[in-house]
This record gives structure tokens, sequence and C-alpha cells, in this order.
């Protein structure tokens, strides 16, 4: 008789009482482990846009691409920017991060701790190595000279590579051509003749302006580009730093005055203030503004709501004549990063590689309409300026938002709410100046 | 004999229980106490222990003052409006009168929709430029009283109590038809032959009759109400410039946004510790005697 034959109803409860927990703690181990199981040869690759966006599909064409290039291979495509970032986040955290992922390197504090902590795979080795010739940059030329010399300060902490660039973004204004054409108006070069549209355009009874009023960075567009304009971006950042009182910076009042007059004249659409930044970039595509401060990135972003034939413009912002800072373009590096923890990190590293392919770059930049971090690849024309700049080793191209993303919430509060409430029409110029100052001082 | 084979399987009967609560609320209650005494980012593998530090934070943080103010706000205006309102839904639609069932469907409808469809839906007819409620106003010559509803600080609370008391109305209004319906008939039949009037019945008689469903359901939408998130982080994220910041989107916002995980930790403790002490007392304040019907 085997020793677990029970014969009695004693036994069978004896049995049971055993068998319950046990099966219970293999069923609870079991979906613990499984969460942790993942293919050998799978590499997951985390998209800042969702399913359907035309960002997430360009990258579903390129791991496609890439298995088929790659026998064997198979890819992975998860949406983790936005809301999708705090499952990505807890996946880094329960040690089962994607291989590819969005962001997890920066200039700042917390940025720089994913690398400091060995959480990124060290590129830099990669990066020294020469991409095949295949790869459309000619022969024995290393993956770090692929791109632009612009990028390096993005991806690099120490001298050493952590980030792989995906593409550059700008801030700059696009406005609507048919409007423009309509109220016989062209772009404007200077800060007067910027003044000079709006009050046209409002005359015509067109908003000149939207703005979302939801996200205090959007906002702030405005006041950075008007500092940088007036005094330029060094003793910005020294307040900013805590280096030096930002209302002893002369030219920061006349900056406010500057933005001030965009509210006092009614120049944003009505209603931005409950209008985030989809909606706000979406009424500029149906006409309900005629131009708007964004990113590069807005073409791509909103390429399934742009209505055919929607003719689109771009111009720097304004300069203002003897302004230290005319020169200055705000923007980003979007870059990727290689989770060193997750299943298969070469594989990771293999797939950024192969996505630095020019011809790729190249159909990423033609559909997206982004600006590309690599050496040759052409931008649309209404960039060809900026991709310029960056070509130069960028050294007007500074970090967008002053880079307060990077800083603590205090410091990044004290700066932007008070740009908010201007534009909320709770603040003026003077008192915005003042409150930004008192607030950056109480931060440090 | 019986007691001691009882007492013999009370362990391995159990230990399951005992096991799967140990794990999933014991083990993360008792870390999350832990985490709330240090300064851990969500990234480091090590926990900085900070002592209280956190929790004098909070005490000296305005943000969080005002989350407080906010969560009472939310809390107390969603009753005010929830609850008269599904109480007379349920009593009307408990009458026996033509399309009460159907009424009932198309208010309880709502309650099928997600939270986050249902707080986009409103998102979109509070939007300024293109949103159905300005777009009525205009139709009919109130263009003036048109504006960003959740832009104003003045209406964007109002506008997400709305919203999700119109969400959850037909729920609580199912709760209190429930209770209604075990109040004997013949009660009712008596008063209203002695020339009861509807309210009369309801105010002396069902009303009395289904006070412990109504204090346990106030108790269960102050719980839900002090631990909201989902509608207000959707509608407003918190804004504008905090005014429907609440306990949830603020910490939220502090782990997920500022990665200051020991914070949100330090937050959520005192929301727990919150939460027990409103609970205790509103059901202290509406004990009462109980009517055996």
């Amino acid at each position: 008789m085997s020793r677990f034959r029970f014969s009695s109803a004693g036994n069978r409860r004896r049995r049971w009482s055993v068998l319950l927990p046990v099966t219970l703690l293999v069923l609870v181990a079991a979906v613990t482990a499984g969460a942790a199981v993942r293919e050998a040869n799978t590499v997951e690759v985390v998209t800042f846009y969702p399913e359907g966006a035309p960002d997430y599909n360009n990258l579903a064409a390129i791991n496609r691409s890439f298995e088929a290039t790659h026998p064997g291979i198979k890819t992975k495509t998860t949406f983790g920017g936005g809301l999708g970032a705090p499952n990505i986040l807890a996946r880094w955290r329960a040690g089962n991060p994607p291989e590819v992922n969005v962001g997890f390197f920066g200039t700042g504090p917390e940025g720089k701790a994913y690398a400091t902590s060995g959480q990124l795979v060290d590129l830099t080795s990669a990066m020294n190595r020469a991409l095949p010739s295949g790869h459309g940059y000619g022969s024995n030329v290393k993956w770090k000279d692929a791109m632009l010399p612009a990028v390096k300060p993005f991806v690099t902490l120490n001298n050493k590579y952590y980030a792989v660039p995906s593409e550059i973004t700008a801030i700059t204004f696009f406005y609507n051509r048919a409007i423009f054409k309509k109220a016989g108006l062209t772009a404007p070069r200077t800060w007067a003749q910027f003044l000079a549209v709006c009050a046209k355009l409002k005359a015509r009874n067109v908003a000149p302006l939207t703005v979302t009023g939801t996200f205090n960075g959007y906002m702030q567009l405005y006041f950075d580009y008007l500092l940088a304009r007036r005094v330029g971006t060094a003793p910005v950042l020294d307040a900013i730093a805590g280096k030096r009182s930002f209302g002893s910076i002369k030219g920061v009042a006349a900056a406010a005055t500057n933005l001030h007059t965009l509210v006092k004249n009614g120049y944003i659409l009505r209603g931005f203030q409950a209008t985030d930044f989809t909606a706000a970039q979406l009424n500029f595509f149906q006409g309900k503004a005629a131009m708007i401060l964004m990113g590069t990135w807005l073409e791509g972003e909103m390429k399934e709501s742009i209505p055919p034939g929607f003719e689109l413009g771009t111009f720097p912002f304004p300069q203002i004549p003897g302004g230290k800072g005319n020169g200055v373009v705000f923007g980003a590096v979007n870059a990727r990063t290689v989770a060193a923890k997750s299943e298969n990190p070469q594989l990771g590293v293999e797939w950024l590689r192969y996505s630095a392919r020019q011809d790729i770059q190249k159909a990423r930049i033609k559909f997206l309409q982004y600006i590309s971090p690599y050496k040759g690849v052409k931008t649309d024309p209404k960039y060809a300026l900026l991709q310029k700049s960056f070509e130069g080793g960028g050294g007007a191209f500074e970090q967008s938002y002053f880079g307060l993303f990077t800083q603590p919430k205090p410091v990044r509060d004290a700066f932007q709410v008070p740009i908010g409430e201007l534009f909320f029409g709770r603040l003026n110029g003077t008192q915005m100046i003042k409150k930004i100052t008192l607030g950056l001082n109480a931060s440090r | 004999m019986l007691n001691r084979q009882k007492r013999k399987l009370l362990l391995p009967f159990l230990t399951p229980a005992l096991l799967l609560y140990a794990v999933f609320f014991l083990y993360p209650a008792g870390r999350t106490f832990y985490v709330a005494l240090t300064s851990w980012n969500g990234i480091t593998p090590k926990l900085p222990f900070v002592g209280l530090d956190n929790f004098r934070e909070l005490r000296d943080d305005a943000i969080f003052r005002g989350t407080i103010r906010n969560t009472a706000t939310f809390t107390v205006l969603g009753a005010i409006v929830l609850f008269p309102l599904a109480l007379f839904l349920a009593f009307a639609t408990s009458e026996k009168v033509f399309g009460a069932r159907t009424f009932r469907f198309i208010v309880l409808a709502p309650v099928a929709l997600s939270v986050a469809t249902a707080a986009l839906l409103w998102k979109f007819a509070l939007n300024p430029n293109f949103g159905l409620v300005n777009g009525v106003l205009g139709a009919v010559n109130l263009e003036e009283w048109s504006r960003p509803w959740l832009g104003m600080e003045s209406t964007a609370m109002i506008a997400v109590v709305l919203a999700t008391v119109w969400h959850g109305v037909g729920i609580w209004m199912i709760f209190f038809a429930a209770a209604i319906s075990r109040v004997p008939q013949e009660m009712k039949e008596a008063a209203r032959i002695d020339g009861a009037s509807s309210w009369r019945i309801f105010r002396h008689i069902v009303f009395p009759l289904i006070w412990d469903v109504t204090r346990i359901l106030l108790v269960l939408w102050i719980i839900g109400a002090l631990q909201a998130f989902a509608f207000i982080f959707a509608m407003t994220g918190g804004g504008p410039f905090n005014a429907t910041n609440v306990f949830g989107t603020y910490l939220y916002s502090a782990a997920f946004v500022e990665s200051r995980f020991g914070y949100a930790a330090a937050i959520a403790i005192v929301m727990f510790g919150l939460i027990l002490c409103f609970t205790a007392i509103v059901t202290r304040l509406t004990r009462r005697e109980t009517v055996q019907y």
C-alpha cells in the first residue's frame, strides 16, 4: 500500500490539510516566478507613445525589420511613456526591466543615479567600435562619430556613454501658413514684428496663440526664450542653481513685461487654462489659433490629426535687438538606454546599434518629421537652420526648460508656478519676478 | 473530543489565509512604514534611513496642507450631492410608476464605464473650445456663462465632484433601493391610507428604517473619497494650481513624478491614519438605536 493512500475520513482531512497549503504555496511561487521568466531570445523595446501613434508604428516597423535581419530573435514593443511610465518604473524596481528603454538617463541627479548605481549598460565600448559599412556612414566610422557633436553631452557621464540618442527636439514657433497668407502676414523675425502680427491676427478675430494651461512647462517656454533673448542663459542658470538672485539680473523685468503683454492684450486662445497639451495642439491644427510654441515632435505626434493640405510653417522665437542670446535654441535629445538587469542586455545594445542605420534613421525622420541625431540624415527643410546649429557642436543649444525638470520640485515650482500665475492673470510681470526670486531663494 | 479535533484542523485551514494576509497585506504595510522612514528614491537598492524627517517635512508642506483641505472639500461636497440624489432616485424608482425600471437602468448605465473613460468623457464635455457644455451655453445665447471649467480654481473641484457623482450615483441608488425594498410595504400603505404624502412617508418611515444602511454607506463614501485618485488625476491632474490636488494625486506625484518614495510612503501613512480617524468619528456620530422591523 502506498504511504499516500488514506483510508479513513480523518486521514482524508489530514491529507487535505497538508495538500491545500502546499498547493497554494506552489501556486504563489509559480505566479511570482512566472513574471521573471522571459524568453532568452527576445528584445523588448519601450516606446514613449501608445499603440496606434505614428512613433509607435515606426518602432514596431523597426522591430519587424530587426527580426527579419536577425533570425531567431524576437522583439516586443511596449508602451512606457506618459501614463505607461509607472509600469516600466515598477518593472525596473522589481528587477525585471525591458531591454531598451526610453529615458532613465539625464543630466539631472535622478538621471545620473541610474548610471552611477550600475543599472544601465555602459555603452562606451560599443560606441568606440566601428559601425558596419552597411549602416551607411562610410567605412571604419565609430558609432559615436556617426552622431552629431551636439548630442554628446546628453548621452554621456564622465566621458562614458550610457544612452543612445533617438532624435533631437527643439522648441520653435509653428504657424498656420494659410491664416498668415489670408491676413497678408509673414513670419516675424523680431519681438516687435511678432507683437504686430499678433495684433493684426486679433483684429481679424483669430486667436494668435494657443498654449496649454495644464502644464506649467509649456507656459514656461515663452519666458525661457524671452529671458534667453534678453539676458542670455548663463545668469538664469546661475540663479536657478542658487548662485545669484534672479531678480538682480538686469533684463529679467523687461522679459517679464514682454510676457505680460501677450496675456494683457488677450493674444492667447480663450479657455487655455483648461486646455491640455493635446487639445492645445489640436486647436492649432483646427485653425482655432494661428501659432503655437512647441517642440519639433509636434508634427510626428499629431500626424493623424493634421487636416489634409494643412500648411505648416516654422520660425525661430523672435529676436530682441540688442539682446544677449538671440541665437539660443532650446531643446533636448531624446535618448534610449539599455537596462543592465534586463534579460538580454546585449540584444538591447544590438537593437540600438541596428536602429542607428542611416536608412532606418532616414525613414524615421521622413515619417515623423523629427531632427535626426545622426550625420547625413537630412531633415525637412523647415528645420534646416536648427539642424545646422546642432552640426556645429551646439554652442547655442540649451536644455529645454533650463533643465528644471531635473531639479527638485521646490526649485521647479519656484520658477514655473509664478509663470503660470502670470498666464492666468493672477500676477503681473513685476509680481512674477518677485515671486520667482523669493521662491528660488527659499528653495535653496 | 470534537473540539480537540476542530482545534487540530484550525491551523492547517487558517494557514493559507494567514499566509496570503501576511504576504499581501502585513508585509507591504510594514514595508510601507519602513520606507516612510527613508529617503528612498525608488532607484537605488539602498534605502537611506532618515527617521521622522519625511513626517516633519509633511507638517511644513503647504501643498500637503492644501491636499487635506481639498480632500475634505471633495468628501463633503460629494456626500452633499451624492446622498440626497441617490436617495431620491432610489425612492422614486422604488415606487410602482411607469418607466421606473428603464429610468433606473439609465441612471445606472454610467457605472459600466471605466473611470478613465468617464473622466475623459467629462473632460471633453467641459473643454473650453470644443466641449459640449460651453457649446450648449453658446447655442442658447449664454456664452458669457461659458468658462474653462476645469481651469479655474473656483469651478474645477465642483466639476470633478459632479463628474464623480454622475459616474457613481447609479450604484449608490441601487444600494439605497435594496435598503428601501426591505421596508415593509404595509407600513407605507398604512401611512398612505392615513393621508401621508410621499415626502412624509420617506421622512418619517423610510429614512429612519434605512438609517443603518445609510450610515454604512456614508462611511464607505468617506473611505472612498479620502482615497480619490483616478477621476481627479484624469480630469485635472490636481490643478489648476493644486486646487484639486488630493491625497491620492499628491502621493502619486511624490512617488512617480518626483521619485520620492519615502515621502510618498509617509503621505500614505498619514492618509491611512486620517481614514481610520474619520471612519471612527463618523461611525460614532451617526450611531443611533437600531430599529427592528
